[in-house]
């Protein structure tokens, strides 16, 4: 099911997670304990005022890169995307319109200012730097757990069967349909389908009308090869186990207690 | 390209040059992080009956025709490849389409949003866009509210007899719209507006998406609109086969 393993050198660039968290140093870690862990410092980074998230992301950060063994420069690259959407919206917390000049800042635009006051760039400063440390919570998940591992974890949480299923086979079909998309791009390509930005609008729309028809004769095609194959609705791998070692689980219970201790003595001083 | 086509796409160019100048905002998707637990919780609990809802239908039509699950499968696939797309744009900047007003026409809101929940959560690890504590803000908005609104103008459209590529048009573009608009609500719920409150916080963000979001809604629109005719065209029988698209003419 997973053997699309860089087949295609642009899918590697769509879905960089994923070529991340195959080849992740974490691979072999219990992937119940890899999402427990980052769902938890999710949580815990919500509830804190902005100084435990930093501590949550730094170690969330250490144990990627020198644990995960991803790459100092691949990882700021990817980090890049969040960071300028979240930057791009602390800009609409930070500035507030009024009718009077108020606030450490303002401008005057149409007998109205954008102001800037202490509140509003303290709770920018804050939402913005928790979201931050969030996103690298989600990166240690992303970046340490195949997806695949991740629906099995789904599975073992009781979700419904049906779930489940889709699960599985929408992750398998977007591999199979990056592919017919990457080869129809190039096709277009040759023939000059992007020289301008009127041809590329033409070729993108022809392209996505393609795949979708391409998308439902492959999912009959699919379907009869499954039935052949005798599937009664069940989708059955073999899995691997991947025990949590006793090391580690007290490792992630000394990170959780140190985080909690710094939650509740940041709590008492803010 | 028939004549009608081809004057949208120049329509089209005018406002891809003047837009591509902004720096696009991903609005749709809520990031990781930006809203406090409560919120996080609330609109995930607001979803629950949606989903349970979707549930129950798609296990009946599976039950029915096993295909269909694998139909709903390649759905949710196509949805989630056409939103790590990028339009193509003078700047490169990231604008991507929904794809969930689409899905909503032929399978219902429902099932959409059981789907569209599937969507994000691959968005949310494989490509961060979105996040796992605003998964349930972000199905509410792109799963069920777009999704609600979209089958409803193309219900009412297919009533009334109107033009069907002007329904399908309206019917994407206004989702895609409407999905921004609960957004920006959301987002302006969470993070009032110090001087102006909650009503502030939301015109604010309204007016700053509305820059990129206009735009994009019309492009998914005709996006749409090309989708739907190649669907009726190519993929119909298999459609009607699992008892999908009956109406269509």
């Amino acid at each position: 099911m997973h053997h699309y393993h860089n087949k295609k050198h642009h899918n590697h660039r769509t879905l960089a997670f994923y070529h991340y968290a195959m080849k992740s140093g974490l691979a072999y870690v219990n992937p119940d304990l890899k999402l427990w862990v980052g769902i938890i410092s999710l949580v815990l980074c919500l509830l804190s005022c902005g100084f435990t998230s930093i501590v949550i992301a730094v170690i969330m950060i250490g144990v990627i890169l020198f644990f995960g063994k991803v790459n100092v420069k691949e990882y700021w690259h990817l980090l890049r995307i969040p960071f300028t959407f979240i930057l791009l919206s602390g800009i609409v917390l930070l500035v507030d319109i009024s009718r009077i000049e108020e606030g450490i800042v303002f401008i005057s635009i149409l007998h109205r200012y954008l102001i800037i006051t202490r509140e509003s760039l303290f709770t920018a400063s804050k939402i913005s730097v928790k979201a931050m440390c969030s996103v690298t919570c989600l990166y240690m998940i992303s970046l340490s757990t195949p997806m695949h591992e991740i629906i099995k974890v789904l599975r073992k949480w009781k979700l419904p069967e049906i779930m489940i299923e889709l699960m599985f086979l929408i992750y398998r079909f977007i591999f199979v349909l990056l592919e017919v998309y990457y080869n129809m791009k190039t096709a277009a390509k040759t023939r000059l389908g992007y020289v301008n930005l009127r041809r590329s609008y033409q070729s993108f729309f022809g392209i996505c009308t393609n795949l979708f028809v391409i998308a439902f004769q492959k999912a009959s095609k699919n379907f009869d090869a499954m039935e052949a194959r005798g599937y009664d609705g069940n989708l059955r791998f073999l899995e691997s186990e991947k025990p949590a070692t006793k090391k580690q689980l007290g490792l992630c219970g000394g990170y959780f207690l140190v985080i909690i201790i710094l939650l509740g003595v940041e709590r008492i001083l803010i | 390209m028939r004549k009608k086509e081809k004057n949208l796409f120049i329509a089209l160019l005018g406002f891809a040059l003047i837009f591509s100048k902004i720096p696009t905002v991903n609005a749709m998707h809520i990031m990781e992080g930006y809203l406090q637990p409560g919120y996080c919780v609330a609109w995930g609990v607001l979803c629950i009956p949606f989903l349970a809802l979707g549930i129950i239908k798609i296990n009946k039509v599976v039950g029915e025709h096993r295909k269909t699950l694998l139909i709903l499968a390649m759905v949710g696939a196509y949805t989630f490849v056409l939103s790590s797309l990028k339009f193509p744009s003078v700047t490169g900047s990231s604008s991507h389409p929904t794809g969930t007003g689409l899905g909503a026409m032929i399978f219902g809101p429902n099932v959409m949003a059981v789907i569209g929940i599937i969507v994000l959560l691959f968005q949310a690890i494989l490509l961060a866009h979105g996040g796992l504590t605003t998964l349930g803000a972000n199905t509410f908005s792109m799963a069920i509210a777009g999704p609600i609104v979209s089958f409803g103008i193309y219900k009412l459209g297919t009533k009334l007899k109107w033009n069907r590529k002007v329904t399908v048009f309206l019917a994407a573009s206004l989702g895609n719209l409407f999905t921004y608009c609960v957004t920006s609500v959301q987002l302006g719920i969470a993070h009032p507006s110090v001087t102006e409150g909650i009503g502030g916080a939301i015109g604010e963000f309204l007016g700053i998406f509305a820059l990129t979001q206009i735009p994009l809604a019309i492009i998914e629109g005709l996006l749409t609109v090309a989708v739907f005719i190649g669907l009726e065209v190519y993929a119909k029988p298999e459609l009607s086969e699992i008892g999908f698209l009956k109406e269509a003419k």
